[in-house]
């Protein structure tokens, strides 16, 4: 069950991370800051392994 | 500021929300499109598990009544004005990918290996090198047998490899709504057929990887 939960969280970030429609150009815009994105991703991923982890 | 979920059509309803920062969903419509928003964002959303899956079921609610196109997570414009602006500059691009994404979903696989070849650490760097080369090899021959009998089911297909550690690939599908089951039962077929990787379906999805108009 742990291990689908790591997928299904790995999967949830590759998606909404990964695709979509990028908005760029002049258009005013923020996004969400990269290094920040990769800082909450690696967090992610970490505390989805420790959950593997204990599962084991 | 604004911020945006999806692109979609000019009939769909806003879905009932709460979005991100507890914001309802509302549509800013321009033709024959609409934009799906969240005014009164103060700046853009810090990516964690909550504001993440906040926005897969605002798309994920208006998948449900027609074809969407998501934006990437973490879009957000300065005004109305702005959303306004992109769907004028990008109208056409927008109802072509929405055309062609009609009555379509995406599906998604993983291979994960049971245990992962070592990853490289290498006393030398030529020992470094040919564990990259061998993991590469390994996750290539993985690929190479699921991917491309899933592909031919498929409008459109990608494949990663090795895009996390302990997954050998990672491949998204696009298919006809009525594909998406004969997908995965041709995946369960090909899944016994190695003894090393476990393979893992999800889906439908929205189409997040498909969304750019193909070209023409």
């Amino acid at each position: 069950m742990l291990r689908q939960r790591e997928v299904t969280l790995v999967d949830l970030v590759d998606r909404l991370l990964g695709g979509g429609v990028v908005i760029s150009g002049d258009i005013t815009l923020a996004v969400a800051d990269i290094d920040l994105v990769q800082l909450n991703l690696r967090a992610l991923v970490a505390s989805a392994d420790k959950l593997a982890e204990g599962a084991e | 500021m604004i911020y945006v979920y999806a692109i979609g059509g000019g009939g769909a309803d806003a879905p009932a929300g709460p979005g991100i920062d507890d914001r309802p969903i509302e549509a800013v419509r321009r033709g024959s499109l609409a934009a799906f928003v969240s005014r009164g964002v103060e700046r853009a959303p810090e990516p964690g598990e909550n504001a993440l899956l906040r926005h897969e079921s605002v798309v994920d609610a208006l998948m449900s009544d027609g074809p969407v196109l998501p934006m990437r997570f973490g879009t957000v414009l300065a005004g109305e004005g702005d959303v306004f602006a992109v769907l004028a500059a990008r109208g056409i691009e927008f109802e072509r990918s929405l055309a062609h994404l009609r009555g379509r979903v995406e599906m998604r696989v993983r291979a994960l290996w049971h245990s992962p070849p070592p990853e490289p650490t290498g006393e030398s760097g030529r020992e470094f090198l040919e564990a990259k080369l061998e993991r590469h090899r390994t996750a290539r021959e993985v690929a190479g047998e699921v991917h491309p009998c899933l592909a031919e089911l498929a409008v459109a297909s990608t494949c990663r490899l090795l895009p996390h550690r302990g997954t050998a690939f990672a491949g998204a599908y696009l298919v006809d709504r009525n594909d998406a089951d004969p997908l995965e039962h041709r995946l369960e077929q090909l899944a016994g057929t190695r003894g090393d990787v476990d393979v893992v379906c999800t889906g439908p999805w929205p189409p997040y990887t498909f969304s750019e108009a193909p070209d023409g």
